[in-house]
């Protein structure tokens, strides 16, 4: 079995790889239906307010409150649609019997792949908060200067997302399947466990990815949310959302997504046809 | 260039306890056609995974070119070409873009790419087609498609793993076609399994024969027959075949048996004292039953029986 090392035509292949799964998402029925999710949630939140006599938001905090409560789904769902299908579908549609019996190492595979989905996810996460700034700009004539950290955050919570789905992708044999597991694990099956470790043990989970943090690591949403929940929070005496140190936020997501894309190039590393 | 592009030393491969190939050793001779036979869960498609490195070996060496695959399969597979079973393609990609990617893949330049995909697709026969989607391609359309794409970068081994099985008749004669274009005009040692004998007899100079694991016997299809000393020949007669004609055939010199099958003769020779057929032909003659025809019945599938019976 392949070793870890990579030599310089390792690294044009993995391009290669990179280049035509990016191609083969984008040629996808999965991006379609992706692009369509994206533009309804969109659409929704700008046009419903309006339609309810009201707007998106008339503070930068509101804007970004509704648009980017969606964002943690999208990039979830962007997880589960392309990274957890990279790997299974190779060998479930039998594209492996052309593309791994080539003069290529295993490892340039599972990084071109890895790369394409993290890339074409990133991008379209991107777009959204793109999207986001501009309506902030045009509603308010502001935008939240905490909107980068976000988005690294985001980021950070994209990679652990992917890398969980690849790892699933590498274990499972059908896509369908791979899809639902990843869909699963980060929506219901971890967000459970750590609720669990809270309430039940007492345990800060700070440890745990959570997708919520790309919203709770921005003071303006804090604020939005907590004030609108203004008479509970007074009540109870304990603030609805936390506000969450990006950093460390960050910290856990690329951990996460390190490990879990180590476990993964192993699992590929002995997956056979 | 060694003599022997594939060598095979002591393959082994375990699942749990079954043991799917047994410590195989085997030497493809250079620029030789080599048929893999042997029966269902043989080893036959286990071992070429194994060389195509779809699968990991549990030990024993893989050679290709001299270059152990279970060790480094990215230089061991540099020179060789792979169909193994029936492999599918992106169906968006066209043939031609296919190539493209592939030959991205094993480092050729676009200019050499493109040269070698026209010669391939001609050679191929699917020059018309070249543009199209493979997803909307028939089986064997595809699977000629997965020839082509094999010989790109001109490598000197290709490995073939069942490449007819699944296609139609038509799909099958078509491959069968393009093979023989690629043996008679290619510099290549061809490692094919198959179980599908007139196929390999039609196609291969070389047999190698597996059972259990291991090999059995690896040979000229020549040698082989002759090894047994048996050759089962069919003879066609005007009249429907009697009790009396048979026992007339049976009762030839080198003629070991003489049944009937169908409206013909099933007659099984002795070849222990050398080719007998000339005399058979002249004394079937002689006994002027209305013989008028006298062919070979499937003796690669009676040497293969006899093979794989001992073997057990």
């Amino acid at each position: 079995m392949e070793g870890f090392y990579i030599e310089r035509d390792d690294l044009r292949q993995t391009y290669v790889v990179a280049k035509n799964e990016t191609y083969k998402f984008v040629k996808g029925k999965r991006f379609l239906v992706y692009i369509a999710l994206m533009a309804v949630i969109f659409c929704l939140v700008t046009l419903l307010p309006y339609a309810l006599g009201d707007n998106p938001g008339e503070t930068k905090g509101e804007v970004i409150t509704n648009y980017l409560m969606f964002v943690d789904g999208l990039a979830l769902i962007a997880a589960a649609l392309f990274a957890s299908i990279t790997l299974v579908s190779e060998y479930e549609e039998r594209t492996a019997l052309i593309l791994f019996t080539r003069p290529i190492k295993k490892t340039a595979i599972f990084i071109g792949k890895f790369v394409a989905c993290f890339a074409l996810e990133a991008a379209m996460v991107i777009v959204y908060y793109l999207l986001t700034v501009g309506m902030s700009f045009a509603l308010v004539g502001d935008v939240s200067s905490n909107i980068p950290q976000s988005l690294g955050v985001a980021m950070t919570y994209l990679f652990a997302a992917s890398g969980i789905a690849v790892l699933i992708s590498a274990l499972l044999k059908k896509s369908g399947v791979a899809t639902v597991m990843t869909f699963l694990i980060l929506l219901v099956i971890i967000p459970l466990i750590s609720q669990v470790m809270q309430s039940v043990g007492g345990i800060d989970t700070w440890f745990i990815i959570d997708s919520n943090h790309m919203l709770h690591c921005i003071p303006d949403y804090v604020e939005t949310v907590n004030n609108s929940f203004g008479d509970i929070i007074s009540e109870m005496g304990v603030d609805f959302v936390k506000y969450v140190p990006p950093g460390r936020s960050a910290l856990v997501g690329i951990t996460w997504g390190v490990v879990s894309c180590v476990a993964a190039w192993g699992a590929f590393l002995k997956k056979e046809f | 260039m060694s003599e022997s592009p594939i060598e095979i030393i002591g393959l082994r491969k375990e699942y749990g306890e079954f043991i799917a190939v047994d410590g195989l050793t085997l030497s493809i001779k250079k620029n030789s056609f080599t048929g893999l036979l042997g029966p269902n869960g043989a080893g036959k498609s286990t071992t070429l995974k194994m060389l195509t490195h779809l699968i990991n070996a549990t030990s024993g060496q893989a050679l290709l070119n001299g270059v152990d695959v279970t060790k480094d399969p990215k230089r061991a597979l540099s020179g060789v070409g792979t169909i193994v079973e029936t492999p599918e393609f992106y169906g968006y990609m066209s043939p031609r873009k296919t190539m493209r990617y592939i030959g991205e893949i094993i480092g050729m330049s676009p200019e050499s790419v493109s040269a070698q995909t026209e010669e391939i697709l001609e050679e191929v026969h699917m020059t018309k087609w070249a543009d199209e989607p493979l997803g909307t391609f028939s089986k064997g359309m595809r699977q000629r498609i997965a020839l082509g794409q094999a010989l790109l970068g001109d490598p000197n081994i290709v490995i073939l793993d069942e490449p007819t099985s699944g296609l139609d008749p038509r799909g099958m004669a078509e491959v069968r076609e393009t093979l023989k274009n690629i043996r008679n005009n290619k510099d290549l040692t061809i490692l094919m399994s198959s179980h599908i004998l007139h196929e390999v007899s039609d196609l291969c100079d070389r047999i190698a024969l597996v059972n259990n694991g291991k090999l059995l016997v690896s040979d000229t299809i020549e040698a082989m027959e002759s090894a047994t000393g048996k050759r089962r020949m069919i003879a066609k007669t005007r009249e429907v075949p009697d009790e009396r004609m048979l026992a007339l055939v049976a009762g030839l010199d080198n003629v070991v048996s003489a049944e009937r099958l169908g409206n013909d003769i099933d007659l099984t020779l002795d070849m222990s004292k050398g080719d007998v057929r000339p005399q058979l032909y002249s004394d079937l003659d002689s006994l002027g039953i209305g013989i008028y025809s006298l062919f070979e019945n499937e003796s690669l599938e009676a040497t293969y029986l006899s093979l794989i019976k001992e073997s057990r």
